[in-house]
Order: C-alpha cells, then structure tokens, then sequence
C-alpha cells in the first residue's frame, strides 16, 4: 500500500493510493494520510490505483474527509475502479466525499 | 540434499513420442518462478503433456507454486496435461498444503507419469468441476488476518475465481474475521488463540465457514440495531458482509462460534 502525493494545481493536492486498503494496508496509510488532510485544504483522493476497499478503508477515508471539513477545506474522491466504486456508494460514502472521474472537475470541486 | 544451486535450473528432454519431461533443480522462489515462466511459453502448444520433474527441487515459495499453477492452467485450455513427478517430502508436503496436488496430480515413478499424462483424449477433464475443499488456521491477530488475505490470493488462483468473486471473498473474510478479533472475549480453558476457516468451491458458489472459541458472539448482532445508516464501529463492516455474502448464519455449537456464509461465482 503506498501514497503518492503531488500538486497538480496552485495548492490543491492529488493523493494516489495505490494497492489494496484492507486493514493491513490502511495501517500502512494511516499516518501519513492523517498529516495529508489535517495540513491540506484542497484535496483530490485518486483512487484510480486502488485494487481493493472494506470498512477500515471507507473509514479512514470518511474521518479524513471530517478532518478536512472541520478545517473549512474540501476533499473529494477522482476514478475509483469499478469494484471500489460499488462498495464506495453501497455503503453510503458517496454522500460523504463526492466522487469524480473527471479531473478538471475534481481539481474545481476542491478549489471552490 | 546436496548443496543445491541458488538459481533454478531447467532442462527439457523427450521421454516418449508426444510427452515432455522438464528437469527443475535447485529453488523455485521468486527469480525461479520467472525462468520457469519462460521455458513454458517456449513449450506453448497444443495438447502438451508434460512431466514436470520436482524431484532435485530443494525449495518451493508460494511464487513458484503460482507459477505452476498458471502453467497448468494454460496447458489444460490447450488440451494438454501436466504432472508432477516425485517431489522431496518437504516440497510435496508444500504442494499438499497448496491443494495444487487436487489440481495437478503428483506421481512416483517415471512410467506413472506418462501414463498420467497421456490418460484418454480428453475424457479425463485434469480439472474435475468436483468440490474442493480449503481449510486454514490463523492466529486472532492483525498478523492472522494478513495471512488471510495470502490465502485469499491463492484460492484465487487455485479455484479460478472471477476478479469480482475474489473481492468478495476478500472482503467478506476480512470483515468477519476482524469483527471476532475486536469483539469476541477469550474463555478460559478453551484455545480461544485460533481462527478456523473452511472453504468449500464448487462451480456456482464458495462456502465458507468460520470458527472460534471465544465467548459467545454472534458478529451478525452487531448491526442488528443499527437501522438505517450503522453508528457503531464494527456495524459497517458488517453491512458489507451482509451485502457480498449470502445464507449469513451464525450459532453456537458446544463452545464453537460458528459463522458461515456463501458468495456465489
């Protein structure tokens, strides 16, 4: 599980995750994602690598979104595969981060 | 053995009209597992028989095993045969452990191998649509559920699982296992340290059950009263179960939690 982090726009943040967030993987993740969104504002999450999600991975993804937002920033979720994608909206957190899977929407979704 | 060589080494020879014998020596570990890759694409075609001869293998790593499998796997599709010939005891007893031994038949001699290989013509299916039966013991810990998720990548070679049905079974596992590690409370006097899973894969379905001996604790409960969105940690990951596994049934036998479950193909 890695994650990979760049500017792809004047302060606005793409974070790939790459491999699979099962409760391993999230381990992995946790702390350098807490320092993500407690230090970003404008964040796109690219899940477009990810092979694989369960609950501890919609968690950290859901309490990251409550740290962004308590931060009055916004982050939102860019390409999750389909499987991903599936279990993002049947579990309801598509209503928490948004999910994009176009990139210009992403980065002015983030940017308001 | 005597000191075996770090690389693996291959060599092909002709036993009789027709079935091909490759001669493996030394370590099928990682780097092994890719010179094996190789050598059977060469061997590509038509109705291959092949004997693959294990017996101056000094190691074999769940990537070797893979390997195999898939070589086995695309042999078959092309109406050929594989099997294996007399591995060392610590190796078959790898292979046994795999059930790969369930897929591609292991043989003691030379003359039972070409035999073996050259059964009918095609009535013999090498990969019979009967059940197979995995089972796996982990530790109620972090480091039980990983070797879970290690299982998970070689049942779904070894059974052939669609990219959706391994994300199931994946999912499904992970959510329950670690649902028994967060909430289930050790008795005293029973061996509340293991997990048991036992999965059974027929052509439609896999079933599972998982077993403990903890408390009583029925993860299914957890959810129960959480209606509509889960509050509770631990509910969430039961709604995922509820919503990729089906027949979810849980009860208590003797001093056995007992959680079965189904995920169709």
């Amino acid at each position: 599980m890695q994650l990979e982090t760049e500017e792809i726009a004047p302060g606005v943040t793409k974070a790939r995750l790459i491999g699979r967030l099962d409760i391993a993987g999230a381990r992995v993740i946790d702390l350098p994602f807490s320092v993500l969104v407690g230090a970003r504002r404008a964040l796109i999450v690219d899940l477009s690598a990810l092979e694989f999600i369960a609950s501890m991975g919609l968690r950290t993804l859901i309490m990251g979104a409550h740290t962004v937002k308590s931060k009055c920033g916004r982050m939102v979720l860019f390409r999750p595969p389909a499987a991903v994608e599936a279990v993002l909206v049947s579990s309801g957190t598509d209503k928490v981060l948004p999910i994009l899977h176009d990139l210009d929407e992403a980065v002015r979704a983030v940017s308001g | 053995m005597a000191q075996a060589p770090r690389i693996l080494l291959i060599d092909t020879e002709a036993v009789v009209r027709g079935v091909i014998k490759v001669n493996l020596r030394g370590r099928l570990d990682v780097s092994g597992a890719q010179s094996i890759d190789a050598t059977f694409s060469r061997l590509a075609g038509a109705r291959q028989r092949l004997i693959v001869d294990l017996s101056r293998v000094s190691f074999i790593a769940s990537a070797g095993l893979r390997t195999l499998i898939l070589a086995a796997r695309r042999i078959a599709a092309d109406d050929g045969r594989m099997v294996f010939l007399l591995p060392d005891p610590s190796v078959e007893s790898v292979l046994i452990a795999s059930g790969i031994d369930r897929i591609v038949p292991v043989c003691r001699t030379v003359p039972d191998a070409v035999q073996a290989v050259s059964l009918g013509d095609g009535d013999d299916d090498p990969f019979p649509d009967k059940p197979l039966v995995f089972t796996l013991q982990v530790a109620r810990t972090p480091q039980g559920l990983r070797r879970i998720g290690a299982w998970v990548d070689e049942l779904g070679i070894l059974t052939n699982l669609s990219a959706r049905c391994e994300y199931a079974l994946r999912l499904c596992l992970e959510e329950a296992v670690s649902a028994i590690i967060a909430h289930a409370l050790p008795m005293p006097g029973a061996n509340a340290d293991l997990v048991s899973l036992r999965l059974i894969a027929d052509p439609n379905q896999l079933a599972i059950t998982i077993q403990d001996q903890c408390a009583s604790f029925n993860p299914l409960a957890i959810d129960e009263a959480d209606e509509p969105a889960p509050a509770t940690e631990g509910a969430l990951g039961i709604q995922l179960l509820r919503q990729h596994a089906r027949d979810l049934a849980w009860s208590r036998v003797g001093l056995t939690n007992r959680l079965a479950m189904t995920i169709p193909r």
